[in-house]
Parts: C-alpha cells; sequence; structure tokens
C-alpha cells in the first residue's frame, strides 16, 4: 500500500477496514506501546492499554477531525485517558497509595532528580523540566503521568487544591517559556 | 494565579486537565466562549501538556503484541458467514473470552457469575445484539439511586450503559442489575440527555434475578449522550418520567474521547 495518511486510514477504519487499523499498528502502536509503560509502569498493564487503544480505534468512537491537529496528539491523548482509566481501575483494588510510598516506588526520595528523568534519550521537554522545582516536577509527574487529580494529589501532600494549581501552572508557564525559547532559536 | 479564587478564569486547570463536573465544564465552556486571555492560555497550554509525552523512552514492542491486539478485532472477517450465526452458550462464552479488548463490561460480566447464565438465556431466547460484538465499550456507569429507598435490599445495585457493535450495526445496550423486580404493568424508562434535552430511549422489565436489558439500535448520533437516567415507571407509556429515578450516570469519563 502507498504512503495513507494517518487521517485517512482513519476514514477507511470506519468503512471497517482492517488493513487499515492493520496499518495505524505497525506505525504507531510502539509510540502507544512507549508511552502505557511509562504510564503504567507494568508490562502487562501495557499490553491491556494497547488492546484498550486499538479497540477504540476500531470502534466507530473514535473519530479523528485532522483539523484539530497532529494525530499522533491525538492518539496519545486517547492513550493517556485510557491509561488513566486503567490504573484507576488497579488503584480501586488496591487502595490509595500514600504520597511516602509512591516515593519510595520510584526512588524519590533518594534522588529528586530523577523521577522526571530516567533516560539516556531524553528529548526537549525532559531537559527543560530539568529547570522545574522537584515540587513542580512532582505536581506533573503525578498528574500527567500517573494519572491523579489535582485534588488527590492536593490530599497526598496534605495542601490546599490551589497551592497544587498554582504550583502546576508555574511548571507549565516555565515549561512554555522553555519551549517558545527554543522555537525562535530555530 | 493572583486573585483567581475569585475570578471565572479559575476553572481553567481543571477545564485543561479534564476534571471537575460536567456542569462545571459546560460552566466554563461558556466563559472560555468570551474570554480571551483563557483562550490563550488554553491553547498555550494544550501546545505545553502534548509535549509532557516526549518525556519517554521508545520501548520495542513485543512481537505477540500485534496478534493479541488485532485478532479479537479483525479475525471475524476472515472466517464466519453470517448464516454461521449459532447462539450456543459455549460459542457466546468463548467469543467473550477472546473478546479481551472489550471493557469494563466484560469485568463486570465475568465478575458477576451468576449475570453469565442469565446473558446466555437472553441471547439464545431473544435476537439481541450481544451474540457477536466486535466491541462493547462502557460509555456510563449507572449508580442505583438510593435515595429512593428502592434499594435497601440490594447492597450491590448498579448499572452500565455501553455501545456494543457488531458486524452491521451499533446499539446502546443498559443493563441494570440489583435492581427491584417489576410489578403489575411497572416497566424500568431509559432516558438519554443530550444537547439538554431529554428524549426516552425505551423501557424493559426486570424479573426476579434483578437482572434488565435494554437494547436500543443506533441510527444516528448517539455519540453525543451527555447522561443516561433510568426510572422507574408505572407502565410502558410515559412521555416524560412519572416515576422515582432508580439509576443515574456519573459525569462522562473523558477516555479516548478529545
Ligand atoms: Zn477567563
Amino acid at each position: 500500500m502507498p504512503n495513507r495518511s494517518d487521517g485517512e486510514l482513519m476514514r477507511q477504519i470506519r468503512e471497517g477496514r482492517s488493513d487499515a487499523l492493520e496499518q495505524l499498528y505497525d506505525r504507531h502502536a510502539r509510540l502507544v506501546y512507549s508511552f502505557a509503560v511509562r504510564f503504567s509502569g507494568n508490562e502487562t498493564l501495557s499490553r491491556e492499554i494497547v488492546q484498550l487503544v486499538y479497540a477504540r480505534l476500531w470502534s466507530t468512537k473514535a473519530e479523528y477531525d485532522s483539523g484539530r491537529g497532529a494525530f499522533t496528539s491525538w492518539l496519545l491523548t486517547m492513550t493517556r485517558n485510557i491509561s488513566i482509566d486503567v490504573l484507576r481501575r488497579e488503584r480501586r483494588h488496591q487502595g490509595m497509595v500514600s504520597i511516602d510510598q509512591l516515593n519510595e516506588m520510584q526512588g524519590v526520595a533518594d534522588d529528586p532528580e530523577s523521577i522526571v528523568l530516567q533516560s539516556d534519550q531524553r528529548r526537549l521537554i525532559a531537559s527543560t523540566s530539568r529547570r522545574l522545582s522537584e515540587p513542580q516536577q512532582r505536581v506533573i509527574e503525578l498528574l500527567y503521568w500517573k494519572g491523579y487529580t489535582l485534588q488527590e494529589i492536593a490530599e497526598m501532600g496534605g495542601e490546599p487544591v490551589g497551592t497544587v494549581k498554582s504550583r502546576l501552572h508555574q511548571a507549565l508557564k516555565t515549561l512554555r517559556r522553555h519551549l517558545q525559547g527554543l522555537r525562535e532559536e530555530h | 494565579m493572583d486573585n483567581r479564587e475569585t475570578s471565572p478564569c479559575e476553572g481553567l486547570i481543571e477545564y485543561l486537565t479534564g476534571e471537575g463536573l460536567e456542569m462545571q465544564r459546560k460552566r466554563f465552556e461558556r466563559h472560555l466562549t468570551s474570554c480571551s486571555t483563557c483562550q490563550e492560555e488554553a491553547i498555550l497550554w494544550h501546545e505545553v501538556w502534548d509535549r509532557l509525552a516526549d518525556d519517554m523512552d521508545l520501548r520495542d514492542l513485543p512481537a505477540d503484541l500485534k496478534d493479541e491486539v488485532l485478532g479479537p478485532l479483525i479475525e471475524k472477517e476472515n472466517a464466519e458467514p453470517k448464516s454461521m450465526k449459532r447462539r450456543t452458550a459455549s460459542l457466546f462464552e468463548s467469543r467473550i473470552v477472546r473478546l479481551g479488548a472489550a471493557s469494563a463490561l466484560i469485568i463486570i460480566v465475568f465478575l458477576s457469575g451468576w449475570l453469565m447464565k442469565d446473558l446466555q438465556i437472553q441471547s439464545i431466547g431473544k435476537e439481541t445484539s450481544i451474540e457477536t460484538p466486535s466491541s462493547i465499550e462502557t460509555l456510563f456507569q449507572l449508580n442505583a439511586e438510593r435515595s429512593n429507598g428502592k434499594f435497601n435490599d440490594s447492597k450491590h445495585a448498579y448499572g452500565v450503559a455501553c455501545l456494543v457493535r457488531s458486524d452491521d450495526d451499533e446499539r446502546l445496550v443498559v443493563y441494570v442489575f440489583g435492581s427491584p423486580q417489576t410489578r403489575d404493568g411497572e416497566a424500568y424508562q431509559v432516558w438519554l440527555w443530550k444537547g439538554g434535552k431529554r428524549t426516552s430511549a425505551g423501557t424493559f422489565t426486570v424479573g426476579s434475578s434483578g437482572i434488565g436489558i435494554m437494547t436500543l439500535p443506533l441510527s444516528h448520533g448517539i455519540k453525543d449522550i451527555d447522561a443516561v437516567g433510568v426510572t422507574l415507571e408505572p407502565d410502558s407509556h410515559s412521555t416524560i418520567p412519572r416515576g422515582p429515578k432508580m439509576f443515574g450516570s456519573t459525569p462522562q469519563s473523558s477516555s479516548g474521547e478529545v
């Protein structure tokens, strides 16, 4: 098959063409899986997340509108939402983890810098997030990568939700400034 | 973030992170249409937010994952002529097993062993859409409305509204479990809320098992349902709810919806 755009593949999927689904798997499953591993830290759950994402793509519920941005952003947003659902389900079974347990799990207590930044292949945002304070990194980690709500994060840290919100706001503002700076350089 | 506590702009972060009740989101959406500050912020946040995903390592896909993922979704294209529609319990069961991709419903079905039997009876005895679903996804969890006192004898009443997609159609399927039996012509009625309007989606009865199922073939725009409610009506002819509310949807989870 010649190169079909992701948007075209999605249209063909709506017509029930399984070859289009397969093509989307070959093209993006690695990204979805990698995201799921980062998010869940668990291979079994990651496999389930990939499965749910592709089931969703195959169902007519998933409607991609190419006018609204890149396909991979859309796909990752969907992946994240599904990951959140899966992780919340797991947490319901396990009960709420305390922030200390979470720190232990992630080795944060020993090495604050390592929360977000553990890889060698860090990309842009990773280098940027090093500019964040540890509490700012943590709020992003818990919110974006662990799927906790602002309210839950506030409860874990024993802080008012307003504090968590303004910390997030500052963190995103810092990241944004950095990204804009990089964009202007190029 | 100065003085945001009192400003309507306050809701921006919750909105962007997808938190808050549907009502709050709607309220903020209205604010967003008229507040250029929030609009600009929202666009910029999205740019940053999307980039957060960059902070991950690319992993190698497990070699067996492709078959596991795509197999259940596309296998029936390769085989299964329509004439082979069978409705034996074992087929239904094995199909459900292979449907690993599906959703909470499957988990619910398996957790509620007693339910299996009932579904089989349904799928054998009636023309339901359940026998060959290619995907099932939960649209809404339905919570029992305990304040009406009807569930005092039932600790585990709940319901699910799912989208069931099979070969050639899509159906909304509403299940309730642990719900009071209908008597004397009573009927449960399903109501859909869409764009502030309520429509009836149909009725069903509940037997001594406490289980009720209603399916509605979908020919049009079901994707925009905002909420689902179930009432207990004195008969099956209500055009507006007359009886007590029995189940209501929790705010819709945003999964997969962008
Ligand atoms: Zn505003």
